[in-house]
């Protein structure tokens, strides 16, 4: 079995994942924050080493910054629901996801904000020169950039965008959700007003783990109200970082496994890890585009990318190569349109989608060339 | 409930922790802790008393002839929520209700 679907959710995890998350139910099992005994203790270590995990991943200073939640969808409905106000206008880029899009569009019925999509040129995903100009004519209050794209692995150029918004008092919502651990971050220099990732993916994290950075002077109203073990005699929710926003028994079995991903990431080499994927990644491009009626979507910069690798075949639809390549090779790659329409319309790939490969950090070369062997069969009409 | 009688022979220990860090939340619990050890400052995470705090979880409570120390080494970090610091004027483990707050951080 060749899993090429990391992008979807990574697997395998490192070892220490599950033994961490074993460990956390048989000899801790305690909610954090509640209890006064040392296994509710031993809890809130796991819950504050985390944080401070993912503070030196991204490059940040304090971990009392970092919010949990279940994924980043969860992370990206927060910044937006809880800080958009009626009336108010929103830029995002063509690349988003459905996790930024659909929440946009309730926003758009409930509180007629207007979203403004920004357009492509022929050699970037990001018309920059348009994206100012609107940015000083339109008066937006908010703009979301999807970082790395799950569709055809391009990179947002942060580095310019996000000066640009501060120069406007944009604040700017930065969806890492599949860049997070797949490319190098330093948050701490772009400086973001919002970034929210998911565990799951290249952190090597489980599901039902991820979160956000919330820099400080921004403050989106929670959307979640209830218990966090503090001012308790209050019925009113507490102002302060991070229980403002992590009301109810947090999910520190999870977490207790992003620890641990997080914990193999700095063992690894962030570098190392993303330098193994790249080669893998590249060599499916290299030899994907030497097939015959074979597409591949590719960023239109040769900027660095993500190991995510989009194509179709002439006279074979998505569903049958995904399908093929599942029956017959045992290759798991995902097909369609990966959640985010807005993307696929971009590259022009609406309604079929592309079949997506997304190598990782556990597959090997000698798998990336079965995959290669796998699909010229398929383009040629043969069978396995 | 019967009454606890203690031994007349109990000590009163003079290295008793007597400062008690109220911090409201468990995170910041956790980062003082850190801290605080890392300055070799002794350390106890207890639970915080009900006279001081409704948090359900914990607090930590240290020696008073640190209290420089702990203030030192508290400012060097950003706390998301006050930190209140407060002896327990009697000295021992029966000080209930008997508290004094010495400074807010």
């Amino acid at each position: 079995m060749i899993y090429l679907d990391n992008a979807a959710t990574s697997f395998p995890k490192p070892k220490t994942v599950s033994a961490a998350m074993i460990d956390y139910l048989e000899n801790v099992g305690a909610s954090p924050g509640r209890s006064g005994h040392h296994l509710a203790a031993a809890a809130g270590r796991i819950l504050f080493q985390t944080r401070k995990a993912l503070t030196r991943l991204f490059k940040l200073n304090d971990p009392g910054r970092i919010i949990f939640s279940e994924n980043a969808t969860a992370a990206l409905n927060l910044a937006l629901f809880g800080l958009l106000l009626p009336g108010d206008r929103v830029l995002v880029s063509g690349l988003e996801h459905n996790s930024v899009m659909r929440p946009l569009r309730r926003l758009e019925e409930i509180h007629r904000i207007t979203i403004d999509i920004l357009p492509g040129t022929p050699t970037s995903h990001y018309d920059l020169k348009l994206m100012a100009h609107w940015c000083e004519q339109k008066k937006y209050r908010l703009a979301v950039i999807n970082q790395g794209s799950n569709v055809i692995g391009s990179l947002a150029p942060l580095s310019t965008m996000l000066p640009l918004l501060k120069e406007y008092n944009i604040i700017s919502v930065v969806d890492g959700a599949q860049s997070a651990g797949a490319h190098p971050l330093d948050l701490g220099t772009l400086d973001p007003d919002i970034f929210c990732f998911t565990g799951h993916k290249s952190l090597f994290g489980p599901p039902g783990t991820g979160g956000l950075y919330l820099k400080a002077g921004i403050e989106p109203q929670p959307l979640i109200y209830g218990g966090t073990g503090s001012r308790s005699e209050t019925e009113q929710q507490p102002e302060f970082l991070p229980d403002r926003y992590e009301s109810g028994t947090p999910n520190t079995v999870g977490l207790a496994g992003l620890k641990a991903g997080l914990e193999f990431i700095e063992e690894t080499g962030l570098e190392n890890i993303i330098a193994h994927e790249k080669i893998l990644a590249e060599t499916l491009r290299h030899n994907l585009r030497e097939i015959p009626g074979l597409t591949l979507y590719e960023p239109r910069s040769d900027d660095e990318k993500l190991p995510v690798v989009s194509f179709t075949l002439a006279g074979l639809s998505c569903s049958e190569i995904g399908s093929r390549l599942g029956r017959d090779f045992t290759i798991m790659t995902r097909v369609g349109l990966h959640c985010a329409p807005r993307a696929h319309q971009n590259i022009g790939t609406l309604p079929q989608g592309t079949v997506r490969l997304s190598p990782g950090y556990f597959n090997n070369t000698e798998e990336i060339t079965e995959v290669i062997r796998a699909i010229t069969i398929i383009a040629g009409g043969h069978n396995a | 409930m019967p009454e606890i009688i203690m031994p007349e022979d109990i000590k009163i220990d003079p290295q008793a922790l007597e400062l008690y860090l109220i911090f409201h939340s468990i995170h910041n619990v956790m980062l003082a802790e850190e801290l605080l050890l890392d300055a070799d400052i002794q350390v106890d995470m207890i639970p915080v008393p009900r006279e001081l705090s409704s948090d359900c979880g914990m607090s930590l409570a240290c020696r008073l002839s640190d209290l420089d120390k702990i203030r030192v080494n508290l400012g060097k970090v950003t706390f998301t929520s006050e930190v209140m610091i407060y002896r327990c004027k009697k000295g021992d483990a029966k000080c209930a209700g008997d508290f004094q707050l010495l400074l807010t951080v």
